[in-house]
């Protein structure tokens, strides 16, 4: 299980990359965060979307109506230039985050 | 960017816990035996929707994703139930997202409130409700102002409102209202315009036949003032003649008889409920004999119907229906034509076009038109039934139309009073204004925002104009005779049973209390408790004193408006009657009698018996009063015209001794005489304006030729002038005395005139009625004295307006010196010390009095500089309708400056008199 704090600090870099890609609508955002962290990674679904609106206020994503599968009215979100540069800065910080965690434990011990 | 990390940290929270929260929706459907999958959903949804923040694009999306994740778990097996009840707590509480999307949205606004639901009820409104009742509890004069102010504005509108509401309502009681049609006809000849609300007798039977969409017709046709006997008892009646389809097109229900049988025979009659009552007392009319008199013979007929009474609000009114077969047999009898017009109602088909049948009738006419040679084209319209009352003014109407004007001008008065009201509203409430200066800014220190202060001060408004409503309704219903009888109309009101007369008060009350409390609470709720707080306080926005000024300036001058134009009304028809007309009217008692044609026929025997009192000063039997008769134009040609150049004159048939009764001098020639028999058939009088109108120098002798006197042959023959009149005024004074020509007819005339000695009234009536039983006619002693006929019925609706616009110029002008009054008990308490310190300075109570009254009176001034232009403009406009008119004069201005100017320091007055008398002493003391 991954800590509260830290599933907080990465909700926007996860759902940024995940509209990288292509846009895409809260459900399926949510399924690939799931599929991606194999279930570690734990959100109450519902959450999702007051966070989208905040980071679309913000002007990181932009969302649009469709109508898909028949008759089921979906918001789909898409990334805006503005959350492009976002998503480079934060990649930037967990790079290095990363990078220094890496080399603080080098070498790898070994993992029991 | 910093918060959104939080917000996830709050969303995983959220997740953990969710198992401990109860989902509602869940609950809902737990209980039912059958689970419902799209009834969940749609139970979920509303609980969404009970949270504020949950905007719809929100709702939306969160369902979206449910029924995607219950899809996910029905694929995985998991039936509907399940699937629904993971699904919902996979989403998680909604109660945390909602709370999650107030805080995303509510942020950048100064105040970061809990998030909390707002509520339609606010929680002061007790608070409000206490202050409001507070303020006016304690504040009685100022409460009386406007409660009392804006009851009586409500009160004009209500009364408007219901007269409105009937002008509206007429003939829409008849069940097919909206498919029946009065067929009109128009034509011109010789230049002339000629409109008649009847047709062809023939019409409607011919257009069953020719036009499919035309379902049904119905002729009518009225007679005015014939007499109905039953064992001795007599009445006047309208007689009405219809065909039996009249039951079947306009919805006129029968309490006796039946529909299909009332009508069948020449002889039946059907009577109304009132009528029945009249003449039958409690016996039982059905199949009662009722002798009907006309000119010149009696008829007996058999009662078979008792309909109800006509209601008020239809354009034709009858108590007493014929078949129209009665009249054609009548007419067959005496070899006479037929009816040949009459009015013409038809039934249109539900699905039909009522322009598609008016071509179709064109069609018809044109047709009929040139089978027979004529040379007057007709044109015929389509007149709906409903529209009748408000929109025709025809020749040969069944009654008197109204029409829109006068709706208009009640409405504008009404709007007027209840706007003079409203500003009276408006000023004393921003002028008191520091008073809740104080309350204003402790809520808006304790946290309430502008829109709240807004409210409560509008809802204060509200409250003031519905307790105004309920004042209005009482002086409404209470002034409601008097309104009756100033527009004719015996309007009533039920409250239970006027759904839209509910409405509108509704309507009224929400108008008002926006009207007058808009402003004021804007005014309000702009103060920023720093500066209502400050000891100092200036509360003196030069803006708001304008303001002020402009609108009691406004109050004022319309005011002044109706009061000139009550001076105007009243000169204008006092000169109306007091103007010599050219005749004597004084003392003169007319009778009508055209409705027997053998008594007319015995002006001598009249003469003998009626004159025979010693109060009875002279008699004559002529054909119509002068000052209500104008004759009838024919074309004629004058000596020395050629026929080309024939020109209309106004012919008038007077009997014996004519124009000695009446006192009107000749200026040439002779008066008619009984001796000369050539008088009766080729000897005319002129008066002033005809012999002006010819260019003739000397007019006794000459000749006219016209058709009025005919030869053998049927050719006009000429008639020699015998003398000449002095101008008197024939019509009211309305119209211009025009050019008129006098035949001499010795009998066969329609009214008796008596002159009666002043004294002893009653005496000579008691005669009168008593010769008359003895005299050989079926008619009923009716009479009326000839001055206040003229006056009464001749300037009816003039006297009608006069009153409107003294009674609207008393309202006006006692509301506008209520708001006055209470400006000025307000600015004498303000400057309460002002004035306690000049008097301790030394000045004079006269002094302080002018110092207080100086203001006011400038406004007042301002007000009649606005008001006399528009007064001249309107009043001039009204004078135009009078050919005969008083010139407007500076002096009515004048009195009308004067009168409101005395009127308003006198209101001032009280309160400075007050403030200039107080001791310096009491009023410092504190200082």
């Amino acid at each position: 299980m991954i800590s509260k704090a830290l599933v907080a600090a990465s909700t926007k870099p996860i759902i940024l990359s995940i509209l990288l890609s292509r846009e895409n609508y809260g459900y399926q955002i949510i399924q690939r965060v799931k599929k991606l962290s194999g279930g570690s990674l734990e959100w109450s679904d519902g959450m999702l979307y007051p966070v989208l609106r905040r980071m679309e206020k913000e002007g990181f994503i932009q969302s649009q109506w469709k109508i898909s599968d028949g008759s089921r009215h979906r918001r789909y979100y898409k990334l805006t230039d503005l959350g492009k540069e976002e998503l480079m800065k934060e990649r930037k910080q967990w790079m290095k985050v990363h990078n220094a965690l890496k080399k603080l434990w080098k070498p790898l011990p070994a993992l029991d | 960017m910093d918060e959104s990390p939080q917000c996830a940290q709050e969303a995983v929270e959220a997740s953990t816990c969710f198992g401990l929260i109860k989902n509602e929706a869940y609950h809902h459907i737990k209980g039912e035996k059958m689970f419902d999958l799209k009834q969940a959903i749609k139970k979920w949804r509303k609980e969404l929707h009970k949270d504020e923040s949950m905007e719809d694009g929100y709702i939306t999306e969160l369902e979206s994703h449910l029924k995607d994740e219950i899809e996910n778990q029905l694929n995985m097996g998991k039936n509907e139930e399940e699937a629904f009840n993971t699904a919902v707590k996979m989403i998680g509480p909604v109660d945390r997202i909602g709370a999650e999307f107030h805080k995303t949205d509510s942020r950048g606004l100064i105040s970061l409130s809990d998030k909390k639901k707002p509520k339609f009820m606010p929680d002061l409104l007790w608070n409000y409700m206490k202050v409001a009742l507070r303020k006016i509890r304690r504040h009685k004069v100022y409460s009386f102002i406007n409660i009392f102010g804006l009851a009586v504005g409500m009160a004009c509108c209500i009364l408007i409102m219901l007269f409105v509401q009937d002008e509206l309502s007429y003939d829409r009681f008849h069940e097919k209202s909206d498919r029946i049609y009065r067929i009109t006809s128009h034509w011109e000849r010789e230049g002339r315009e000629f409109h008649y609300a009847t047709t062809r007798n023939q019409m409607g039977p011919d257009l069953i036949q020719e036009i499919p969409e035309i379902k049904n017709a119905v002729r009518l046709w009225m007679h005015r003032w014939f007499v109905v006997e039953h064992e001795g008892k007599r009445l006047t009646t309208d007689p009405t003649f219809a065909d039996p389809s009249l039951f079947e097109v306009f919805t006129f229900p029968l309490i006796r008889g039946s529909k299909e049988k009332a009508l069948a025979d020449p002889n039946n009659v059907v009577i109304s409920e009132s009528f029945a009552e009249k003449i039958f007392g409690d016996q039982d009319p059905m199949g009662k004999v009722l002798t009907l008199y006309s000119t010149d013979s009696r008829y007996d007929l058999k009662v078979t119907g008792i309909m109800e009474n006509i209601p008020q609000n239809s354009h034709f009114h009858f108590d007493f229906l014929l078949p129209l077969e009665h009249l054609r047999v009548r007419s067959k009898e005496k070899k006479v034509d037929f009816l040949r017009h009459c009015l013409t109602y038809v039934l249109l088909d539900e699905r039909s076009d009522p322009e598609v049948v008016k071509e179709k009738i064109q069609q018809y006419t044109d047709r009929l038109n040139q089978e027979r040679q004529s040379s007057v084209q007709r044109r015929h319209r389509l007149q709906p039934l409903t529209s009748i009352h408000l929109h025709s003014d025809l020749a040969l109407e069944a009654g008197q139309n109204s029409s829109l004007s006068s709706s208009y001008l009640l409405s504008a008065v009404a709007l007027v009073i209840l706007l003079i009201a409203c500003i009276n509203f408006m000023n004393l409430s921003t002028a008191r204004s520091s008073l809740r200066g104080r309350e204003v800014g402790m809520r808006k220190v304790l946290g309430a925002n502008r829109l709240q202060i807004f409210r409560q001060f509008l809802g204060e408004s509200m409250l003031l104009a519905f307790n105004a409503v309920v004042i209005g309704l009482a002086l409404a219903a209470a002034l409601l005779p008097f309104f009756n009888s100033l527009v004719f109309k015996q309007l009533s009101f039920n409250l239970g049973e006027n759904f839209s007369f509910v409405m509108g008060l509704f309507l009224l009350v929400l108008l008002v209390g926006f009207l007058a409390g808009a402003y004021p609470a804007v005014f309000l709720s702009s103060f920023r408790p720093v500066d209502v707080f400050k000891i100092e306080y200036k509360r003196r926005s030069i803006a708001g004193v304008l303001l002020r000024k402009v609108l009691v300036v406004f109050q004022f001058a319309l005011s002044l408006v109706f009061i000139i134009g009550t001076l105007v009304v009243f000169r204008q028809l006092n000169y109306v009657k007091n103007k010599d007309l050219g005749f004597d009217k004084n003392n003169v008692i007319s009778i009508p009698i055209f409705k027997d044609k053998k008594l007319c026929e015995r002006p001598e025997l009249i003469k003998r018996e009626l004159g025979q009192h010693p109060n009875v000063v002279d008699v004559v039997v002529t054909e119509g009063a002068p000052g209500s008769y104008n004759g009838f134009p024919v074309k004629c040609v004058p000596e020395g015209y050629s026929e080309d150049e024939a020109i209309d004159l106004n012919w008038i048939q007077v009997g014996e001794d004519f124009f000695d009764f009446f006192k009107v001098g000749f200026t040439m020639g002779r008066d008619f005489s009984k001796e000369i028999t050539s008088d009766q058939y080729l000897s005319v009088i002129l008066n002033e304006t005809a012999v002006r109108i010819l260019g003739w120098t000397n007019p006794v002798g000459k000749q006219i030729k016209s058709s009025v006197f005919l030869d053998s042959d049927q050719k006009p023959v000429s008639a020699t002038v015998i003398g000449v009149v002095k101008d008197y005024h024939n019509d009211s004074l309305h119209d211009k005395i025009e050019p008129c020509v006098y035949r001499y007819i010795p009998d066969r005339h329609g009214q008796i005139f008596l002159r009666i000695k002043p004294n002893n009234v009653q005496e000579t009536l008691a005669f009168l009625e008593k010769k008359w039983r003895e005299l050989p006619t079926h008619l009923i002693f009716s009479h009326y004295f000839m001055d206040t006929h003229l006056e009464n019925q001749i300037y009816r609706q003039d006297r009608r307006e006069g009153k409107i616009f003294t009674f609207s110029a008393i309202l006006a002008i006692v509301l506008a010196c209520l708001g006055l009054f209470g400006l000025a008990s307000f600015t004498a308490e303000r400057r309460v010390k002002e004035i306690g310190i000049r008097k301790v300075l030394g000045a004079s109570a006269s002094k302080i009095v002018i110092l207080l009254g100086k203001d006011f009176s400038l406004l007042v001034l301002i007000a009649n500089v606005v008001a006399w232009p528009i007064g001249y403009y309107v009043m001039h406009r009204w004078l135009q309708d009078f050919a005969y008119r008083i010139s407007i004069g500076w002096l009515t201005f004048a009195l009308a400056g004067i009168l409101v100017f005395v009127i308003s320091l006198l209101t001032i007055s009280y309160h400075s008199l007050k403030a200039a008398h107080k001791n310096p002493a009491e009023t410092l003391r504190y200082e």
